[in-house]
C-alpha cells in the first residue's frame, strides 16, 4: 500500500511538473506555435462542421436516414422539410394547425402526401414565404390554411421570429452559419441524441403523422374550464394584447393581399382551402371587452369576399360552432383547441360541411356577435 | 466588414496580410503600402460606399494643410490656415453627426418645424477627425516632421484596424512604425502574440459582450416598467457589455496591428478596477483621454489658472467627451456627471483627505454603472425608468429577471453569467498586459484555439460595435 502511495505521488509530481513547464516554458518556437494554433483551430472547426453535416439535425441536406426524423425545431427544420421531403398538399398556419394529424388531413381532403408547415406563431408573412419555398420545390395541388385573423393586425412583413435566412435560401455559400452554430450544437444535436436514446418526451416528437404537435398524446397537456382559467390569469386574457393601431381594417386587408391573395392569384393550379379556426367563447369576450371585436369580423367578412374571388379557393368557417367554442373541455386555454376538435374540423371540411360564402359570412358575424353576448349576459370565466 | 465577421476571419484579413509582406519583397515599400491602403478603402466602402468620397477628400484636404503648415516658417497665414482646418474638421463632423441634434433643439426652443436631414453617420468620423484634428496641431507647434508624403499619411489614417473606432492613434506614433525596415517582414512571435490578442478580443465581443446586450437590450428598450432586479440585472449587464464590445473590439485592433508588426497604443488596462473617477479616466479608452487632455483641457489652462478655472476646464473637457460619443442630451449629461465627479475628487483632494482604496473602487464602479444608464438609454425618459427600477422599486422578487433575460437562460445562469463577467474584469490580467508578457507556449496555444473555435460558434448572431455608432 506505501509503494502505491509512493509510486502515485511520483507520478503526480513528474506530471504536474510536465504541466508547469507547459505552462511557463515556451517549448516550441513562435512560428511553430501559430502553425499549430492555426491548424488545430481550423481541424476543430472542420470537425465540427463534418459532424453537423453528418447528423443534420435541421433536416438541411437530407431527410434522416441513420435515425428517425425529428421535428422539435420548426423554424429551423421546416426549410429542410420542403426542400427534402415528397408532398403534393401543404399545410399552413399557425398553433392552430399543429395538433392535426396528416393522415386525417391526407385521408379527409384527398391528398397524395402532406407536409406541415405550422410553427407557433406563424405570421401571413411566413405563411407566404413557406407558400412561395414549396411551390418552387414540389408540383403543388393542395394547401390547407388555418387563417388566424388576429395575425394581421401586425406588420406585413413581420415574422414571430428573425428568421435564418441561411436555412431559407439555397446558397451553399452561407452554410458556415448551420455548420459553425452554438444553437446546433447545444440544442439540435443534444435533441436528436436525446430522441435517439429514447426520452420520451423526444421520441414522442418524432411521429412525422404529428409533426409539430404541441399536443403529444401523452396526458400532459390539461383541457377544460379550469385550465382556461389558470391561462387566462397567467397571460393577461387570450388575444387581449392584439392592440389595433388606427385604420386597422385598411392594414389588415394590404396584409392579407399581399401575403395571401398573392400566391393565390399566382397558383390558381393549387386547391386552397382556409378555415377559421374555432377560438374559445372566451377569446372573442376579450376582444370585445377591448373593443376589437367589430374590427376582426369586419376584416374576417371583407377577407372571405376577396378569398372566394378565386375559383381555387373554399374556405370554411368554425367560429361559430357553438357546440365547439362554447365548450372549454374543448380547450387548453382561451384559443388552442384539442386534437379531437383538429380531427372534427377535418372531417367536416372532408364532408364539405360548414362552407363559408359571401351571403353567410354576414349571418355568421351576426351570430358570432350573439353567442359572445350571451356569453357575457351568463357570466364570462374571467372578467 | 466587422472584425466579428466570417469573411473578414476567413476571407479579407488573411488576403490582405498575405498580400502585405509577399509585396515587401519586392523591396518597393511604396507597393506594399498601397496596398495596404487598397485594402483599408475596400475595408470601409464595405459599409457604405459613398463615404469613401468623404473619408478620401477629409485625407487629401487635412494632409494638404498639415504639409503647407509645416513646411511654412512663420506669419499669421499659418494661423488662418489652422483655423481653416479646424473649421473644415469640426463642420464635416458638426454637418454629418451634430446637424439634426442642433435642429432638433432649435426647433424645441423657437417652435420652429425644420426639417431634419437623417443622415446617416459615417462610420469612423469622430475618430478620424480627431486623429487629423490632432495632426494639424501638431504640425502648426511644428512637433510634426515635414516628410509625410500623402501614402504614408493616408495609412496612418485608413489603417484599418483602429480606422473605425480607435484606438485615437498620433501620427509620431505610427509614422514611424510604418517606415520602419525591419517591420515589412514577418515576425513569428508578433503574428502568434496577435492571434492571441485576436482571438481574445473576439471571444470578449461575440461570446460575453453580445449575450449581455441581449439582456440589456430587454431591459432599457423592450419592458415598460422594471422591477428592481430587472433594472439592476439591465444596468449591470449594460456595464459588462460595454466593457466586453469596446475592449474586444481593442484587442481584435491590437492583434490584427500587430501582425503587421505594428503596435497599437492601449486602450483599456482594467477600468472597473479603478479607486477613483481620474484613476478611472486614465484606464477607459485611454487614447481618448489622451487627446482631450492634449487637445482641450490643455490649452483651456489646464490647472494652472486658478482652482475655479480648473474646475471649469474638467467641466468643458468631459462635456465635449460626452458631445463626442453622441448628438444627444444624454450623452451629454452623461459627460456632465462625470465632469461633477471629477471636480468632486479634485477638491476631495485638495483638502488632503483620503478614501480607503477598496471604499474608492466600490464608489467608483457604482457610480460609473449609474452613469452608464444615462449613456445607454435611448432617451431621458427612458434613462428615468431604469432608475426608478434601481432605486425606487419595492418589487425585489429575483425570479421576475427572467423577462430582461434571453429565453432558454434562468435566473440562475444569468447570476452565474454576471459574476463570472465581473471576476474577469475584476481579477483577471488584462488583454495590455497580456499582450506584454505573452509566449508562445502550450497552454496559450490551447487557450488561443478554445477561444476562437468557440467564438466562431457565437458567431451566428451577428451584431455591430457599440462604438461604431460614435
Amino acid at each position: 500500500m506505501r509503494r502505491i502511495v509512493l509510486v502515485s505521488g511520483e507520478i503526480w509530481n513528474y506530471a504536474s511538473a510536465r504541466w508547469r513547464l507547459c505552462c511557463t516554458v515556451s517549448p516550441v518556437s513562435s512560428r511553430r506555435w501559430g502553425a499549430i494554433v492555426i491548424s488545430s483551430s481550423l481541424g476543430v472547426l472542420l470537425g465540427i462542421a463534418l459532424i453537423v453535416f453528418t447528423i443534420d439535425p435541421y433536416q438541411v441536406y437530407r431527410r434522416p436516414t441513420l435515425y428517425k426524423p425529428l421535428f422539435a425545431d420548426a423554424y429551423n427544420t421546416i426549410p429542410g422539410i420542403i426542400r427534402n421531403y415528397d408532398y403534393d398538399g401543404i399545410v399552413l398556419g399557425s398553433s392552430m394547425c399543429q395538433n392535426f394529424r396528416l393522415s386525417e388531413v391526407e385521408a379527409c381532403l384527398g391528398w397524395r402526401k402532406g407536409v406541415k408547415l405550422t410553427p407557433s406563431g406563424c405570421t401571413p408573412a411566413t405563411v407566404n414565404l413557406f407558400f412561395t419555398l414549396a411551390s418552387k420545390r414540389q408540383p403543388l395541388r393542395h394547401a390547407l390554411y388555418g387563417l388566424d385573423i388576429f395575425g394581421f393586425s401586425r406588420p406585413v412583413d413581420e415574422h414571430r421570429i428573425p428568421l435564418p435566412d441561411y436555412l431559407y435560401d439555397d446558397d451553399i455559400r452561407n452554410d458556415y452559419l448551420y455548420l459553425w452554430n452554438r444553437n446546433v450544437l447545444y440544442e439540435g444535436i443534444p435533441d436528436v441524441l436525446k430522441a435517439i436514446a429514447g426520452r420520451k418526451k423526444y421520441r414522442l416528437k418524432q411521429n412525422e403523422d404529428e409533426m409539430w404537435a404541441w399536443d403529444l398524446g401523452d396526458g400532459r397537456r390539461e383541457y377544460g374550464e379550469n385550465a382556461v382559467v389558470h391561462a387566462e390569469k397567467r397571460f393577461g386574457g387570450a388575444l387581449k394584447g392584439n392592440t389595433l393601431p388606427e385604420n386597422a381594417i385598411e392594414a389588415m386587408l394590404e396584409n392579407l393581399d399581399v401575403n395571401i391573395l398573392g400566391f393565390v392569384k399566382d397558383h390558381p393550379e393549387v386547391d386552397i382551402v382556409v378555415f377559421f379556426p374555432p377560438y374559445s367563447i372566451q377569446a372573442w369576450h376579450n376582444l370585445n371587452a377591448v373593443g376589437n371585436m367589430d374590427t376582426y369580423l369586419e376584416f374576417k367578412e371583407k377577407a372571405v369576399e376577396r378569398l372566394l374571388g378565386f375559383p381555387n379557393v373554399r374556405v370554411y368557417d368554425f367560429q361559430i360552432e357553438k357546440t365547439i367554442v362554447c365548450d372549454f373541455a374543448n380547450y387548453r386555454d382561451g384559443t388552442h383547441y384539442s386534437p379531437q376538435v383538429g380531427t372534427l374540423i377535418l372531417e367536416r371540411m372532408g364532408r364539405d360541411e360548414n362552407r363559408v360564402t359571401n351571403e353567410c359570412i354576414q349571418k355568421n358575424n351576426t351570430l358570432m356577435r350573439q353567442l359572445v353576448k350571451n356569453y357575457e349576459a351568463s357570466g364570462a370565466i374571467v372578467p | 466588414m466587422l472584425f466579428s465577421s466570417h469573411q473578414f476571419i476567413f476571407l479579407f484579413f488573411p488576403a490582405v496580410l498575405l498580400g502585405y509582406y509577399g509585396l515587401n519583397r519586392l523591396d518597393r515599400p511604396w507597393v506594399a503600402r498601397s496596398w495596404l491602403v487598397m485594402a483599408c478603402l475596400f475595408f470601409y466602402g464595405w459599409f457604405e460606399p459613398s463615404y469613401l468620397i468623404l473619408i478620401v477628400s477629409s485625407i487629401v484636404v487635412n494632409f494638404m494643410i498639415g504639409r503647407w503648415l509645416a513646411g511654412t516658417p512663420s506669419g499669421r497665414w499659418r494661423m488662418v490656415a489652422l483655423g481653416v482646418g479646424t473649421a473644415f474638421n469640426v463642420g464635416l463632423l458638426g454637418y454629418y453627426k451634430y446637424s439634426d441634434f442642433l435642429v432638433e433643439n432649435i426647433n424645441a426652443l423657437c417652435g420652429l418645424e425644420w426639417t431634419m436631414k437623417g443622415l446617416l453617420l459615417p462610420l469612423g468620423i469622430s475618430f478620424f477627425t480627431f486623429q487629423q484634428l490632432s495632426y494639424l496641431v501638431d504640425c502648426h507647434r511644428r512637433e510634426a516632421p515635414t516628410r509625410y508624403n500623402l501614402l504614408n499619411y493616408s495609412l496612418f489614417v485608413l489603417f484599418f484596424p483602429q480606422l473605425i473606432a480607435g484606438p485615437i492613434v498620433l501620427h509620431h506614433e505610427m509614422m514611424p512604425q510604418f517606415d520602419d525596415p525591419k517591420n515589412t517582414k514577418p515576425d513569428s512571435l508578433n503574428l502568434a502574440a496577435g492571434v492571441h490578442l485576436f482571438a481574445i478580443g473576439l471571444f470578449k465581443k461575440v461570446v460575453l459582450a453580445d449575450t449581455f446586450a441581449e439582456w440589456a437590450t430587454n431591459g432599457f428598450d423592450v419592458l415598460p416598467v422594471l422591477t428592481f432586479w430587472q433594472a439592476w440585472v439591465a444596468a449591470l449587464a449594460y456595464t459588462l457589455q460595454i466593457y466586453f464590445d469596446f475592449s474586444g473590439y481593442c484587442d481584435m485592433a491590437m492583434g490584427i496591428a500587430r501582425m503587421f508588426n505594428i503596435h497599437l497604443p492601449a486602450n483599456f488596462n482594467s477600468p472597473y478596477r479603478a479607486r477613483s473617477i481620474k484613476d478611472f479616466w486614465t484606464r477607459w479608452h485611454m487614447t481618448l483621454g489622451r487627446f482631450l487632455s492634449h487637445y482641450v483641457y490643455f490649452p483651456l489652462g489646464g490647472n494652472r489658472r486658478g482652482r475655479f478655472r480648473t474646475y471649469a476646464n474638467l467641466m468643458a473637457t468631459f462635456l465635449v467627451s460626452g458631445l463626442w460619443h453622441g448628438a444627444g442630451w444624454t450623452f451629454v449629461i452623461w459627460g456632465g456627471l462625470h465632469g461633477v465627479a471629477m471636480i468632486i475628487q479634485r477638491a476631495w483632494n485638495e483638502r488632503g483627505l483620503e478614501m480607503h482604496r477598496w471604499l474608492g473602487r466600490a464608489l467608483t464602479l457604482f457610480f460609473v454603472i449609474c452613469a452608464w444608464v444615462l449613456f445607454r438609454a435611448e432617451s431621458m425618459t427612458a434613462a428615468m425608468k431604469v432608475y426608478r427600477g434601481m432605486f425606487f422599486s419595492a418589487d425585489f422578487r429575483w425570479s421576475q429577471i427572467d423577462a430582461v433575460l434571453t429565453a432558454g437562460v434562468s435566473a440562475s445562469d444569468a447570476r452565474d453569467w454576471l459574476i463570472a463577467g465581473f471576476m474577469m474584469v475584476l481579477v483577471c490580467k488584462n488583454a495590455m498586459v497580456k499582450s506584454h508578457t505573452f509566449q508562445p507556449t502550450v497552454r496559450n496555444g490551447v487557450a488561443t484555439v478554445l477561444l476562437v473555435v468557440v467564438a466562431i460558434l457565437y458567431m451566428s448572431r451577428i451584431s455591430p460595435f457599440i462604438y461604431y455608432n460614435f
